[in-house]
């Protein structure tokens, strides 16, 4: 890509979420944003967003993904700006990201919900708190809308933390094979839908994303081992922190029973973007909570600890 | 007219590559003739039958021939460079400043890349080698070579079982993972439907009818032809099975193959039926379905409607002809199969290259006046060229001798379309057919065309497109292979029906069983996951693959050093040697190395009158090179032996009263020469981790000096002094400093010199002044005079190398700790005595093995030049078998200025060496490499394989007795010592 007259012909893989828009007839669409492993692209509806990824990009659902890495790659083109997609291509000034395959997103695999516990998640905090009420709400057949709207739009980021805690509990949902939570995912999912305006066009597809089981592959494959207990085997139910519990080098709280590639797996979630990673996790850890207490004989609640301060989403109170 | 025939080493080429690169430079203006090979037997054969003189060479080289006017040759070595280095950048060798090379193994791209899926597409003699690479990574490995032997087979599918992995192959032409095609695959809708392929155009048919029918593919995981025999025992596919049975995407598993050996059928049902899912078998076979059935079935079982298979009816003749053979010519192997197992109960005999009954094979002709069916893309066809679908020449012309055969009734063809195949394959085959119809109505003939085209319309190629042009040209199409062997024998006036589609259910295990475990990831993955590849062998399949936007990290393969594959293949296989190779590095790294007390060499070597240590593995004298003659007649003088040199050398050569023995049997090393006689003195290091000593000379400085070959009165004179004077002073200093401080951490100077710009072999400045400051305050206070004190002070200060002296031995200490491991075969001694380099390695005892030294090359001091400098010499390679000196380098920039090259060499020297060692120190570092450690623990099965040798940074003596030091520079151990310690290597694991 170094010679800016050459147009250059980049091969992608496509998820099939987008592929309609990027075989369709062509249209020009505004940058959202644009970032070196990565552009955004608004595709006209506000929850319709197209992620041009390069390959060292966290490999969101919503993507054409390249095979060349962000060092290889120069975008050319400025938030704000447009780009043509369509017939196969999203047109870019130096060169043409042209539709190769269909890739496969990454997506939970529903299991019945195995032993409890969440490997070792960081203390979900505020979040968690939110997530584990709408998620409560819901697999009792309330109402799923104060929740909804208590996390949606909520916090900082280009995809805000309440979001991500949503996506969480989306996807847990998804990830839990039993009647109430489908129930209760399609009650979020509807909830969910009329107040995607609230929030940024990224985090709306994500959530969108999300309510299907889509999500970025760690994440997905964490969801399912945590839902599935593949990933907690050995700890007791109703464990409390103590002493069993070691603080990893970044001052999280890690569980040592939980499968090292659990943790492995945790570590690289929780590296995703600023905040995403951490604020998904916290609508995990809060779902799973509300999904254990479904279960006959009810737990004690394993988080009496005095919660750590959440950076984001404090300002909801 | 004139023949260019040159030779390039060190240019290894994939087959595929190089034929694309032949064909550009014979088609280069005013070249009558061109080819490009590896000089194999095979391809030489094929030069000199072109008329070329060959010179000598050997595997690994590069022949390029060239024959044309003047013009013409160098326009042809200009398109030979031009597509040399296209074919090199895109297989994206090229590194930037002091850019790590590319991995020269499969195992090295893997570890570069993070990839979760390999491919092997090497040469088949070294395709274990690089499977068992991906296998031991935890990577799933598709191996598209051939010529595995089966036992190999066995192997590398039990390795992949305890790694939870998938072999694919050997033989594996076709797959899909993901949605992404590997090999030759078509471009499928995603679906539901999971494939096991033993069988790869089988495999492609099944997948193309399926999709002509809206039904999609959620993987085909081919398993290699011979996957189902009695000796494999559907090792892979039994976990393509059950990695199949736990993907979600699906829903039910064909099984297409031929037919399996029936203890192995009866051992898969039972295994099918307990995987939850239906299993259908596609098998061709007489008797049974053909694939165009199978599907059918498969389609029923599904719920989906059996649709009316897409033709494409020739423009023009309609009627039959009623005279004449069927002359099938096939690119895919199970096409032309299933069109004999169709065609047979028809036709009767046919004869063919991979004939149903051994009777009918044909000739080396492959003519004969019946029913014909030849498969292009046997082994035996496309040894030396690439197969039909790339390449499709062959049966281009076999289509224009049909043509022109009065005994050719029907020509039925198969053109197989999808990711690997030739990028437009349809133009050259209308052309062919048009030109047959052409010349058989030249003759009064009706020569009728039948294509069956495997495709679909996702293909890149254009199925409609490719089938439309063939129709205009006179042939029919049909998109079912079965179905267009039948069209041909209608053609011939048969008159054959489709048998009753979907009668029977193939499924071995319709009945759902027991479910998987839905969170249960086989194969560590592989399925769920959006592939990443690494690949060894043709680039061709990388850039396909590049295509479909998948990343792929190709590791610059070439074949290992000439005539050590199956030793090598031994070697590697040896169960102990992984731990072995661990156990070695943990020793070599843990060793430690204070220096402890310096003393007389009778004293603590208990070397008697008139024996001589000296460098590098055992030599008798008459074949000792200048320096060490030099250097032992300088030692005679020394200890009074004889008066004058000449009485020396004589006395050397009779052997009277004389011993000499390397240096290393007595654990000690000696620099250059490297020669100890019982009166020097000797510093002592000790390893109290393994509790081992090792000693060294100490070091003379520099110019004429005996170590290097010098033996003039100074010289003496100096030695003299040494004992005297020096000898006594630092046995003072060392035994105080003991007393005061404990010993010095020799060790830890090593350390700290290599992130002070010292590499520890050549270059020893700052480790010389540490060890200085370590001294002097005991030296000084040493009982004698202070003349001598200051003396022996300047003089150490003065020596750059001071500090070489206790290096060496910290690393023998080092290696020392390493050797005797069985199955270990990392190298634990380097050395040269001027004449031969010698290594021993941990796992083969006390055996050297031996070539003859090279001579190094690189700067010179004054005015000597290259014609002065004798074959490399000294214990000192002992530094770079320990991980400093030359595979340290890249710590050392300045040393270039010394040794020669520049400093991106010096970079690319020490990130080269990670390829041939077993792991990283832990205590020496490269602070330019993020503090890496330094590669150490040489493995001779790594060095054989790669055909890198380990670099050595080194001094170079004057090639006649006397000189002194004439430069330094950079030299290699000869292949040798590496071929022969892997010969022993393999030896000792087959003796277990």
């Amino acid at each position: 890509m170094d010679d800016g007259l050459d147009l250059t012909l980049l091969p992608a893989a496509v998820s099939p979420l987008v592929a309609g828009e990027v075989a369709g007839a062509p249209r020009r669409c505004r940058v959202l944003a644009a970032f070196p492993t990565c552009l955004y692209l608004d595709l006209g509806a506000h929850e319709r967003v197209l992620a041009v990824l390069a390959s060292d990009a966290v490999a969101l659902p919503i993507g054409v993904r390249l095979a060349l890495p962000s060092t290889e790659v120069r975008w050319g083109v400025e938030p704000g700006g447009h780009v043509v997609v369509g017939e196969g291509r999203v047109r870019l000034p130096r060169a043409d990201v042209v539709a190769a395959r269909l890739l496969r997103p990454a997506r939970v695999r529903p299991a019945p919900r195995g032993s409890a516990g969440d490997g070792g998640l960081p203390e979900p905090g505020v979040l968690g708190d939110l997530a584990h009420d709408l998620t409560a709400a819901a697999l009792a057949g309330g109402s799923t809308d104060p929740g909804v709207r208590g996390l949606v739009g909520v916090g900082r980021g280009l995809t805000p933390s309440g979001d991500d805690a949503l996506c969480g509990v989306l996807l847990t949902l998804a990830a839990v094979d039993a009647p109430q939570a489908r129930r209760a995912l399609s009650a979020v999912r509807t909830a969910v839908r009329t107040v995607l305006p609230w929030t940024t066009s990224l985090s709306a597809a994500l959530l969108v994303a999300a309510g299907a089981g889509y999500a970025v592959p760690d994440v997905a494959r964490l969801v399912t081992r945590l839902v599935s207990g593949g990933g907690s085997t050995n700890r007791s139910a109703g464990a409390t922190p103590g002493p069993s519990r070691t603080v990893a080098p970044s001052g999280l709280l890690v569980d040592p029973s939980a499968g090292s590639d659990v943790s492995d797996l945790v570590d690289r979630v929780l590296a995703i973007g600023h905040t995403s990673g951490r604020d998904l996790l916290s609508g995990v850890s809060g779902a799973l909570r509300a999904v254990d207490a479904l279960e006959s004989v009810p737990r004690p609640d394993p988080r009496h600890a005095p919660r750590p301060e959440s950076q984001e989403g404090l300002h909801r109170g | 007219m004139a023949d260019h025939v040159e030779l390039r080493t060190g240019s290894y080429l994939d087959s595929v590559t190089l034929m694309q690169v032949s064909r550009t430079v014979a088609a280069a203006p005013g070249v009558e003739a061109a080819q490009v090979a590896m000089a194999t037997e095979l391809n030489l054969e094929v030069i000199r039958g072109m008329g070329f003189d060959v010179p000598d060479s050997a595997p690994n080289d590069l022949l390029v021939a060239i024959r044309g006017d003047e013009a013409g040759i160098a326009a042809g070595q200009a398109a030979l460079e031009s597509a040399l280095t296209e074919s090199r950048s895109a297989a994206g060798s090229s590194t930037g400043f002091g850019e790590a090379p590319t991995a020269r193994t499969l195992g090295g791209a893997i570890r570069l890349s993070g990839a979760d899926l390999a491919l092997v597409s090497v040469p088949g003699e070294h395709a274990v080698t690089e499977a068992l690479d991906a296998v031991r990574a935890g990577v799933s490995v598709m191996v598209f070579s051939d010529n595995v032997p089966v036992e190999d087979e066995v192997r590398l599918k039990d390795a992949a079982a305890d790694a939870d992995v998938l072999v694919m192959g050997p033989d594996c032409g076709t797959a899909v993972v993901g949605g992404v095609a590997l090999g030759f695959a078509n471009v499928v809708r995603p679906g539901s439907v999971g494939l096991v392929a033993a069988s790869g155009t089988g495999a492609q048919q099944v997948m193309c009818l399926l999709d002509a029918a809206g039904v999609g593919i959620s993987h085909c995981l081919g398993v290699g032809g011979r996957d189902l025999s009695s000796a494999v025992a559907a090792r892979s596919t039994k976990r393509a099975l059950a990695a199949l049975a736990a993907d979600p995407e699906t829903t039910s598993v064909v099984v297409v193959s031929k037919p399996p050996a029936p203890e192995v059928l009866a051992d898969l049902e039972a295994y099918a039926a307990g995987l939850g899912k239906p299993v259908h078998w596609a098998t061709l076979g007489a008797g049974r379905p053909d694939l165009t059935a199978a599907v059918e079935s498969v389609l029923t079982s599904v719920g989906s409607d059996v649709p009316v298979w897409p033709t494409w009816e020739a423009a023009g003749p309609s009627a039959p002809t009623s005279s004449g053979s069927l002359r099938g010519l096939f690119c895919g192997g199970t096409l032309a199969d299933e069109a004999m197992l169709v065609a047979g109960p028809v036709l009767g005999d046919i004869r063919s290259n991979i004939p149903l009954r051994a009777e009918l094979a044909l000739g080396a002709d492959l003519r004969d006046p019946g029913h014909v069916v030849i498969d292009f893309g046997d082994d035996t066809m496309t040894r030396g060229r690439a197969h039909p679908m790339i390449d499709p020449s062959l049966r281009l012309d076999r289509i224009a001798v049909e043509a022109a055969d009065p005994t050719c009734g029907v020509l039925l063809l198969d053109l197989v379309l999808g990711h690997g195949a030739h990028a437009d394959p349809a133009p050259e085959l209308v052309a062919a057919v048009r030109a047959a119809r052409e010349t058989a109505a030249a003759t009064g003939r009706d020569l009728r065309v039948v294509v069956s085209v495997t495709g679909t319309t996702s293909d890149p190629q254009g199925l409609d497109r490719s089938a439309k042009a063939l129709a205009d040209a006179g042939a029919d199409v049909l998109l079912s292979n079965a179905a267009a062997t039948r069209r041909a024998l209608q053609l011939l006036g048969h008159d054959v029906t489709a048998p009753e589609s979907a009668r029977r259910d193939t499924a071995y295990a319709p009945v759902a069983g027991t479910v998987t475990d839905v969170g249960a990831e086989p194969l560590h993955g592989l399925l769920a996951a959006d592939v990443t590849v690494a690949a060894a062998g043709v680039s061709l399949f990388s850039d396909a693959l590049r295509a479909q936007a998948v990343s792929v990290t190709e590791a610059s393969w070439q074949p290992p050093m000439a005539g050590t594959a199956a030793e090598l293949g031994r070697v590697l296989a040896d169960p102990r040697r992984d731990a072995a190779n661990a156990e070695a590095l943990r020793r070599m790294t843990a060793a430690g190395a204070d220096l402890v007390d310096v003393r007389p060499a009778r004293e603590v070597l208990g070397l008697e009158r008139g024996t001589f240590l000296h460098a590098g593995p055992p030599i008798e004298f008459a074949r000792a090179s200048g320096p060490l003659k030099g250097a032992l007649i300088g030692a005679m003088l020394f200890e009074g032996l004889a008066d004058t040199a000449e009485e020396a050398e004589a006395m050397l050569e009779k052997g009277d009263g004389v011993t000499l023995e390397p240096c290393h049997h007595r654990d000690a090393v000696g620099p250059m020469a490297g020669v100890i006689s019982p009166s020097m003195w000797v510093y002592e290091l000790r390893d109290e981790v393994h509790d081992n000593t090792s000693w060294c000379s100490l070091n003379e400085g520099l110019g004429k000096v005996l170590r290097y070959g010098a033996y003039g009165p100074e010289v003496i004179d100096r030695l003299r002094w040494m004992n005297s004077v020096l000898g006594p002073i630092l046995q003072q200093a060392v035994r105080a400093r003991i007393e005061q401080q404990g010993p010095i951490d020799v060790k830890a100077i090593i350390a700290q010199m290599l992130q002070m710009g010292d590499e520890g072999h050549n270059r020893n400045r700052a480790g010389s002044l540490m060890l200085l400051r370590e001294l002097l305050p005991t030296m000084i206070t040493a009982d004698a005079s202070s003349t001598d004190i200051a003396e022996a002070v300047r003089f150490s200060g003065a020596n750059e190398h001071f500090f070489l002296n206790l290096g060496m031995p910290a690393c023998k200490l080092s290696t020392l700790a390493a050797h005797g491991i069985p199955g270990s075969s990392v190298v634990t001694t380097m050395a040269r005595n001027g004449t031969d380099f010698g290594i021993r390695v941990s796992g083969t005892g006390d055996a050297w093995f031996t070539g003859p030294a090279n001579t190094p090359e690189g700067l010179f001091l004054g005015s000597y030049g290259p014609d002065d400098a004798n074959p490399d010499i000294g214990d000192s390679a002992i530094t770079e078998t320990a991980g400093i000196g030359g595979f340290a380098m890249a710590a050392a920039p300045a040393i270039v200025k010394f040794v020669g090259g520049d400093v991106p060499f010096a970079l690319r020297a020490t990130q080269t060496m990670y390829e041939i060692t077993v792991g990283e120190h832990t205590a020496y570092q490269v602070p330019i490499l993020e503090f890496r450690g330094t590669p150490t623990g040489i493995d001779v099965a790594a060095v054989a394989r790669t055909g890198i040798l380990p670099q050595i940074n080194t001094g170079m003596a004057g090639r006649v007795a006397g000189t002194g030091q004439v430069g330094a520079g950079l030299v290699t151990p000869p292949e040798q010592c590496f071929t022969q310690a892997l010969t022993a290597l393999a030896a000792a694991a087959g003796e277990r």
